[in-house]
């Protein structure tokens, strides 16, 4: 996903229209260009990752198949980012067909989740964040990476780091607070230098 | 100050070090201050961001995936519908698609679960994150609703089915014709008709599409996945599975495991595995392992072992109980390009190749597929199992250096030439003179090893090339040290560091489709004698693309055979 938006505009029309012919090697790197920012998009609205990869290869499906209503004048990806908001609302309506208390702590704690998400805009997120995760170091980029990449638990890294797993949830929490930071300030340049 | 309050309550919560007035706290903190809700939720964004990033599918198994399913559902669109809507019971429930099996779980889960099923997994996870094994916590972290242990929520009591069927036509599960949202069970039997497609899917998203003709069989779902592929071909997308639990995929040939991947088995008289992301690891029915990464392929032969890549050759000799003075060209791939051999007295013939001296061997006719076939793919690698003599090694030192094979025209001209020794090392090293557009018309600068690895004894050696220039050498099938001899008058200034490896720039083009292919000695005949490579020739072998570390060792001790 990294780094695939590097292509020009006359690129991507050029892959349009080639797509729209019928020539599978432009809709896949139509594909490749775009997945990245869809399925952050996707990836930071649900807690299941699974589920984003589903929807997110949901919504590429429903693209490719209405390939020939698209206006290839016009730039694709905030159509793709469109069917990927009708589909990830679609799923969220389908799962709350069963009746849920609308006072609940955490439907209301979720719905701050996707109010957030919206204000850190439309960007490859998952990008982003690949190089604030390089801003990490030490302690906190051994933390980061035993829990989240190498699916160590927190008592676990605590056992190892000789601390306590309270200690290590609050090195975590900073940690994310850190990348949150980075991300948004990431995200202003980005704005700044397209602007 | 309450969003730093809010935080530190949470880090508790996360090490399920939270004491239930601190979870009163938090609760209350989360629904009346929405500084506080917003900085959770921050938090909450960069793990879904982080868990995403380490867990989902990679770029190529995500479009691997989507192309299987965009085939599959071409393929079974409206007969799957109609059968749906005569046989299938759930066929009113609202376009679950592939999602049924999750679909069915939810629904069967009780209101006051889903209530909490929103924020549960993510804060439960990181009490008791992965475990590995399928477990599931069962001790609430989340101030949502008064909860005990024992409370049942999504996690610990819904019947999540572990394998479900997204697609499929043409398909019958135990001779009984199978549709989409079908749960699976071990030990049943799936099997594909001509002209039909069928997509399996895990729980945690891994994927198997099968195509027509296929026979599979789920061994073992959890713990550990386990899929026995008599017949027929599956493509599979992978996520990262627990520790001690890999993914499967048993032939009668052998195993491929996928710890998370993307890969496509094929069983036909062999086993057959190609790479997209990740790496795999095969074991064939003798136990040797290999491992094969992202690109790589590899094939287990039918009587068991990992059998190496010769049917891709370009150019195939095998000079083991040879006779004659013409040696035939055993690849499959256009018209042979048989060898002759030149200036020879008696050839030396032996069971274990043919000895050659002061004379060398010529291809018939221009050697034009090595040519077309490298120019085409830009990469390259030439394998030889010889046996130097030690006349080799003491031979004139100015002549270096020695031909063992090449695509040549003249003393100076050549598209490759595989030699022994250069000036630096006049008998010890092997070295690679390659024609690229930016190298000279004889192939300089060279590609040479580091060390001198040409010993008397039977060995083998192997060159190869990427499509980005990245040369390496393999000695009995291990990579060996490299460097660059830019200038061989200067024994000294004109040589690079050894590194592993190093790049060739300049691109595989232009080679003269005329040139012959030459064995032991130059082709001019008033070159015989001078440069001639004195030894025994047991196989060699010209590829046009790089082969992979397994594939070379593979090849190491097939010539041993």
């Amino acid at each position: 996903m990294e780094g695939e938006r590097a292509v020009t505009d006359v690129d991507e029309f050029d892959l349009v229209a080639r797509a729209k012919a019928g020539e599978s090697a432009a809709l896949d790197a139509l594909i490749r260009l775009h997945q990245g920012p869809a399925r952050a998009f996707l990836a930071a609205r649900l807690h299941d990752v699974s589920m984003a990869d589903d929807l997110a290869q949901d919504a590429f499906v429903i693209a490719c198949a209405r390939l020939d209503s698209f206006d290839p004048s016009l730039p694709f990806y905030p159509w793709v980012h469109g069917i990927a908001h009708n589909v990830l609302r679609h799923h969220l309506r389908t799962r709350r067909a069963v009746p849920t208390d609308p006072h609940d702590l955490a439907a209301l704690l979720d719905q701050t989740v996707h109010e957030r998400a919206d204000r850190l805009g439309d960007h490859d997120h998952l990008d982003l964040l690949r190089h604030c995760l390089e801003g990490l170091a030490g302690t906190t980029a051994e933390t980061v990476r035993a829990h989240y990449f190498e699916a160590r638990s927190l008592s676990d890294i605590a056992e190892v780091q000789g601390r306590s797993a309270k200690a290590v949830g609050v090195m975590l929490v900073r940690a994310r607070k850190f990348l949150h930071d980075c991300l948004l300030a990431r995200i202003q340049g980005h704005g700044e230098a397209t602007a | 100050m309450s969003s730093q309050r809010a935080l530190e309550l949470k880090a508790l919560a996360d090490s399920g070090d939270i004491d239930d007035a601190q979870r009163s706290e938090l609760e209350r903190l989360l629904r009346d201050d929405a500084e506080a809700r917003a900085a959770v939720a921050d938090d909450l964004l960069v793990d879904r961001l982080l868990r995403y990033r380490a867990e989902s599918l990679t770029g190529d198994a995500f479009l691997i995936g989507l192309q299987a399913r965009r085939a599959a559902e071409r393929s079974s669109t409206s007969f799957i519908r109609a059968v749906r809507a005569q046989a299938d019971p759930h066929h009113a429930r609202p376009a679950p698609r592939r999602f049924r099996g999750r679909w069915l779980a939810l629904a069967a889960s009780a209101a006051a679960a889903l209530a909490v099923a929103v924020i549960l997994p993510e804060w439960s996870r990181s009490v008791d994150p992965r475990s590995g094994d399928g477990a599931v916590a069962t001790t609430p972290t989340v101030p949502t609703v008064p909860m005990t242990p024992s409370t049942p929520t999504i996690l610990n009591v819904t019947p999540i089915a572990e394998l479900t069927v997204a697609t499929a036509s043409g398909t019958t599960l135990d001779g009984v014709p199978l549709r989409p949202g079908a749960i699976l069970a071990a030990d049943m039997l799936l099997a594909v008709a001509e002209g039909g497609g069928a997509t399996l899917r895990f729980a945690d998203g891994t994927t198997t599409a099968c195509s027509e003709s296929t026979q599979l069989r789920i061994e073992r779902i959890a713990p550990g996945k386990s899929l026995r592929l008599e017949s027929g071909s599956c493509a599979c997308a992978v996520r990262p599975q627990p520790a001690g639990h890999p993914l499967v995929i048993r032939t009668p040939h052998g195993s491929v495991t996928a710890i998370g991947t993307s890969f496509t088995v094929s069983v036909g008289a062999s086993t057959r595995v190609s790479v997209a992301a990740g790496v795999v690891r095969l074991r064939d029915a003798i136990g040797t392992e290999q491992e094969v990464a992202a690109g790589g392929t590899a094939e287990i032969g039918a009587i068991g072992a990992l059998a190496p890549p010769w049917d891709r050759a370009v150019v195939l000799y095998d000079f083991r109980g040879g006779t004659g003075d013409r040696v035939a060209d055993q690849s499959t791939r256009g018209e042979p390009l048989d060898l002759r051999l030149v200036d020879v007295g008696a050839p030396a013939w032996t069971a274990a190749g043919l000895a050659i001296g002061m004379h060398g061997l010529v291809s018939e006719t221009p050697a034009r597929k090595v040519a077309e076939a490298c120019c085409a793919s830009g990469e390259l690698t030439v394998f030889a199992s010889l046996s130097p003599d030690p006349a080799t090694l003491a031979s004139d030192p100015k002549d270096y250096p020695k031909r063992i094979v090449g695509l040549t025209g003249d003393l100076s001209t050549r598209s490759f030439l595989l030699g022994q020794g250069n000036f630096a090392d006049p008998t010890g090293v092997f070295d690679m003179r390659l024609r690229t557009s930016a190298n000279t018309d004889r192939g300089k600068p060279s590609v040479s090893t580091a060390e001198a690895h040409a010993q008397p004894r039977r060995l083998s050696v192997a060159y190869t090339r990427d499509g980005d220039g990245r040369s390496h050498f393999y000695v009995d099938g291990e990579r060996v040290d490299v460097r660059i001899v830019w200038d061989d008058s200067d024994p000294t200034a004109g040589r690079s560091d050894p590194a592993a490896s190093v790049t060739t720039v300049g691109r595989i083009a232009d080679w003269d489709r005329d040139m012959l292919l030459t064995v032991g000695a130059e082709r001019d005949a008033d070159a015989h004698g001078q440069r001639s490579w004195i030894g025994t020739l047991h196989v060699i072998a010209v590829f046009d693309r790089s082969l992979t570390p397994a594939e070379l060792q593979t090849l190491h001790r097939e010539r041993l055979r």
